[in-house]
């Protein structure tokens, strides 16, 4: 498949990804162990179809759908604006610490300072060697203009579905600069996906903050 | 044993059809369900022994927890529900806790937490919050130990319509 042919998918036609990574990480799941994951996507039948396997929490905190009112909180006089996003936004309840965050491919449609300003709200829920999943527009200078509707199968692939045919330009964001703009958080894997977008796994450590 | 087994819960549970709109109605044969038609609203504290249909407006709490819920499409419910087994095709704001399974439909809207032992949802579905799949939750636990049961005052005898099967306690009905 040549890179970026998800952009030529039609609308309602998902693309099945390979997303080893991904796959990874839910299938290395224990099974007898709780598990916490938020997910920053809408709420997604095939995920939830995945985790009912498992002894799993899902938070589900959709920024997808703050996306324009995020994109415009930029400045330092901004982040109560943030705050107060994500405190309405954020599961209520007892809280428990976070081991898994899911992006998807929002990160490609956040500024960087709002990524590295959500982040740094979200720390404290955190757990220690919390993971943070995400996918990037990597080898096509272009991307859809919202996000894709991304979720696992059961067989652990990806369906990648294109929201919108308008097309705008990637930030084609390195591992390296995505990490340096996500708090506590260190590389720890990457992948090149058969459509040409790059698969992400950052590890926190709140030492590394 | 855990008494919220997933790999014991195969079966497809059946969803009641959403009643026609109707005043709130009870059928009193065995297997029947109570509905509450989109121009009721209630406030209180719902409790019986039948599946029940809502499709007006419910706030405070629904407990069924041996019967079915169901949200309809034109269902708003602010409320705590619990039950054996929950549908939801309208809009709901609060905790839903099931001993056996929630059912989302494309059409709901829900903002709050989701806790049973399997969770399905169709694509289209708009939710915040938490779900909860683990059969050892908490909620689950006290939601539906028999212990908990045991400690709840017993309802009073219905008052509703006779029929003897369920209770309504609702602290201020009216027409929406």
């Amino acid at each position: 498949m040549s890179a970026g042919a998800a952009l030529d998918q039609p609308l309602g036609s998902p693309l099945c990804l390979r997303a080893p990574v991904f796959a990874d990480l839910i299938g290395g799941l224990d099974e007898g162990q709780r598990h916490v994951i938020l997910d920053l996507g809408p709420a997604r039948s095939g995920l939830i179809e995945r985790l009912n396997v498992l002894r799993c929490r899902l938070d589900v905190l959709d920024l997808t759908r703050h996306l324009s009112h995020l994109i415009q909180l930029q400045s330092d006089d901004d982040e109560r604006a943030q705050q107060a996003i994500l405190a309405k936004s954020l599961p209520s309840g007892r809280p428990e610490p976070l081991q898994i965050v899911l992006c998807w491919d929002l990160l490609d449609y956040l500024p960087l300072a709002v990524t590295a300003r959500l982040l740094t709200l979200l720390r404290e829920r955190l757990a220690p060697a919390a993971r943070l999943h995400a996918l990037v527009e990597y080898a096509s200078p272009h991307m859809p203009i919202s996000p894709r509707r991304i979720g696992p199968n059961l067989e652990g692939n990806l369906l990648v579905e294109a929201t919108a045919p308008e097309l705008g330009p990637a930030p084609r964001h390195s591992v390296g600069t995505l990490a340096s703009h996500l708090p506590g958080f260190r590389a720890e894997r990457s992948m090149l996906l058969g459509n040409g977008m790059q698969e992400y796994l950052f590890r926190f450590s709140a030492a590394n903050v | 044993m855990n008494m919220f087994n997933k790999k014991d819960s195969s079966t497809e549970t059946e969803a009641p059809r959403p009643a026609p709109e109707s005043p709130a109605r009870r059928e009193t044969s065995a297997g029947s369900r109570a509905v509450i038609g989109s121009s009721i609203h209630v406030d209180g504290t719902l409790r019986g022994n039948e599946d029940l249909v809502i499709e007006g407006k419910v706030n405070g709490t629904v407990e069924l927890k041996k019967n079915s819920v169901t949200i309809g499409a034109q269902g708003e419910v602010n409320a705590d529900v619990y039950a054996h087994t929950i549908f939801v095709d309208g809009t709901m704001e609060g905790n839903l806790v099931a001993a056996e399974r929630i059912v989302i439909r494309k059409s709901a809207k829900i903002r709050g937490s989701i806790t049973a032992p399997r969770v399905s949802l169709e694509d289209g579905a708009r939710f915040n919050g938490t779900i909860d799949m683990d059969p050892e939750s908490e909620v689950l636990s006290k939601a539906f130990s028999r212990q908990a049961d045991k400690q709840r005052p017993t309802p009073p005898t219905p008052t509703a319509n006779g029929s003897g099967k369920a209770e309504t306690k609702a602290a201020g009905s009216s027409a929406a």
